[in-house]
């Protein structure tokens, strides 16, 4: 018996152990660490219930969400294939209008194109490089940039393209000797607002007030944090004379920032065509079929507290008619030019 | 030093006569899964490396142990390898524990308190904007530990086993705001939510596992397994478990 009972005394903590053990992989189940489901109604209601409790247009754009639901969802079977899914989705996302919303799957990619493809181009880069800058021109970082006739010109094509704050001071030192600047941006469909920033630095003097961004605060469709202010001080080489931008509807988020930004300025015109939109600050979710979800996730607001999603209009409006372009002739870029001598 | 003395004197005071100091140094790796749904509701999952240290101090009635941990690395889903989470997960714990049992028992145990501490840094690879996040959570709770002594009427002269569970009771908690987790997300952001979270909205469960092996009468080799795990139901839901496989060193004196 003492053998047996120090037999049980020694293997007694061996079994808690491996008790513990168990319990441990248990808790973990319970946790819910495992991936959900990723067939298609389990997808379909993940990325309805992410833009629901997430996106933060639906008031602005007028869109019953619910109501898209009960549209799309009968729309959707566990059987149904990946393409069909995938249109299914789109075409629900479409009804929002909004060129930041982008769902990326192997198959394909949707983005709402309309904020541009409905309206003229008014820009042509060939005509620009030909015509214009007649394929002679300077180059810094991403910017092309020539002086003509005491007037500086600029194109900046991509914010996605990094700018340094060595190359713009390149191109300010440049420019000094200029009575005015273009800067165009047409085409320019966004990227990077550190991009942004780095320019408009170069054209203010104290620090200034750009506009106010609206975060989210939960998961109701108006709940919102108050408006934040955001604010740029001047850095690197300053230019001081007038400027000129030239926009189109292709000139979309950062982009739209930009402008925005430049139309606070007491030196600045814009020119040309209305701009594209998309202020408010694209965010991204993987679903769990592993398709990414990119939606817009606040709301931008200009100084002055007005929704800038649908675009910032010029102050002299112009356009490039479809007889000037086949003439490689840009009004657009010729009315600024005429404008700042 | 002035604000050190009147823990010291407490500790003085708690434990007259018997009185031992121990410090450990650790090898953790382990393998950490998280579910973080503000971001997508998949797992992201690896094993990665980690190290600890831990100091503590063992009166006639109670003991005092400070760890410190980390354990950090890039995760990755298992359907869609592509898309990575790179993962700091850094533990602070301190368990006071009034012991059960004497020091010649085979079985011994201590009942207490702890306050945990944790925060968890991860950045997203491969999104835009939504690409940092954290979680904060100090914690008051309970702790419990078991040990049992493979003494030398039992076969195993220097070996013991020993058991220590902590669970939070009452948690400070936070989290970015809601709308917002840029690369700017920080610990000290003025819009930071913030809250007193009982188990509703934040459980935890930490619990270590140590085979113990005296080397000589100041050192002693162990090898542990823990397994932490926390939930977070708020507006921003995370799940994590880590299983953390330790080789400590410790050192008494």
């Amino acid at each position: 018996m003492p053998t047996l009972h120090k037999y049980l005394t020694s293997i007694t903590p061996i079994i808690l152990a491996g008790f513990i053990l168990f319990t441990s992989a248990g808790c973990e189940k319970a946790l819910s660490l495992k991936d959900p489901s990723a067939n298609a109604t389990a997808i379909f209601d993940e990325l309805w219930t992410v833009m629901d409790q997430h996106y933060a247009l639906f008031s602005y754009k007028g869109v019953d969400w619910n109501n898209s639901r009960e549209q799309f969802r009968t729309k959707v079977h566990d059987g149904m294939s990946q393409t069909a899914l995938f249109k299914v989705l789109s075409d629900m996302l479409a009804d929002l209008k909004d060129g930041h919303i982008t769902l990326i799957s192997p198959i394909d990619t949707f983005t709402y194109l309309g904020f541009y493809t409905s309206y003229p181009d008014n820009f042509n880069y060939n005509n620009i490089i030909y015509n214009y800058l007649q394929d002679a021109y300077s180059i810094s970082g991403p910017v092309i940039y020539k002086t003509e006739s005491g007037v500086g010109y600029l194109y900046y094509r991509s914010f996605a393209d990094d700018v340094t704050d060595q190359q713009i001071d390149k191109i300010v030192t440049d420019m000094t000797q200029t009575r005015g600047l273009i800067i165009d941006v047409r085409n320019n469909t966004g990227g990077n607002t550190q991009n942004v920033d780095k320019l408009v630095r170069r054209f203010i003097t104290a620090k200034t007030l750009m506009k106010f961004e609206m975060d989210k605060k939960g998961p109701g469709h108006d709940d919102f944090l108050d408006p934040q202010p955001y604010y740029l001080s001047p850095g690197g080489q300053h230019y001081n004379a007038p400027v000129v931008i030239l926009t189109n509807r292709s000139c979309f988020s950062s982009c739209n920032d930009f402008v925005l930004y430049m139309s606070n300025l007491p030196q600045v015109t814009l020119m040309g065509d209305q701009t594209g939109g998309g202020g408010g600050i694209p965010r991204n979710y993987l679903l769990s079929n592993g398709w990414k979800l990119q939606y817009t996730s606040t709301v931008t607001l200009s100084p002055a507290k007005e929704i800038v999603e649908n675009g910032i209009a010029p102050d002299v409006s112009v356009t490039i008619t479809p007889t000037d372009e086949a003439n490689g002739k840009d009004p657009i870029l010729e009315k600024a030019f005429q404008s700042l001598q | 030093m002035r604000r050190f003395t009147p823990f010291i004197f407490f500790l003085l005071i708690s434990c007259p006569g018997f009185a031992q100091w121990q410090v450990a140094i650790s090898a953790q790796p382990g393998k950490i899964s998280i579910i973080d749904k503000d971001f997508s509701s998949m797992s992201f999952s690896a094993i990665v490396p980690g190290v600890g240290l831990s100091g503590k101090y063992e009166g006639a009635h109670s003991t005092h142990e400070l760890s410190l941990s980390w354990l950090g690395g890039s995760l990755k889903t298992g359907t869609m390898p592509r898309y990575s989470l790179n993962q700091h997960y850094f533990n602070a714990d301190y368990t006071w524990l009034y012991k059960l049992g004497s020091h010649d028992d085979a079985w011994t145990g201590g009942a207490g308190g702890a306050l945990q501490v944790l925060y968890d840094k991860r950045t997203y690879a491969d999104v835009i904007n939504n690409n940092a996040s954290f979680d904060f959570a100090a914690s008051l709770g309970l702790a419990g530990s078991l040990s049992y002594s493979f003494n030398k009427n039992n076969g195993l002269p220097g070996w013991s086993l020993s058991d220590q569970l902590g669970i939070p009771v009452l948690s400070w908690l936070v989290q970015p705001p809601y709308g917002d987790e840029s690369s700017a997300a920080s610990l000290t952001g003025t819009d930071n939510r913030k809250k007193m979270a009982g188990f509703s909205s934040f459980f935890r469960l930490k619990n270590t596992m140590s085979l113990d092996r005296q080397l000589s009468s100041h050192g002693a080799l162990s090898l542990a397994y823990t397994w932490d795990y926390y939930k977070i139901d708020d507006l921003r839901e995370v799940r994590q478990a880590s299983h953390r496989l330790s080789l400590i060193y410790r050192l008494t004196f």
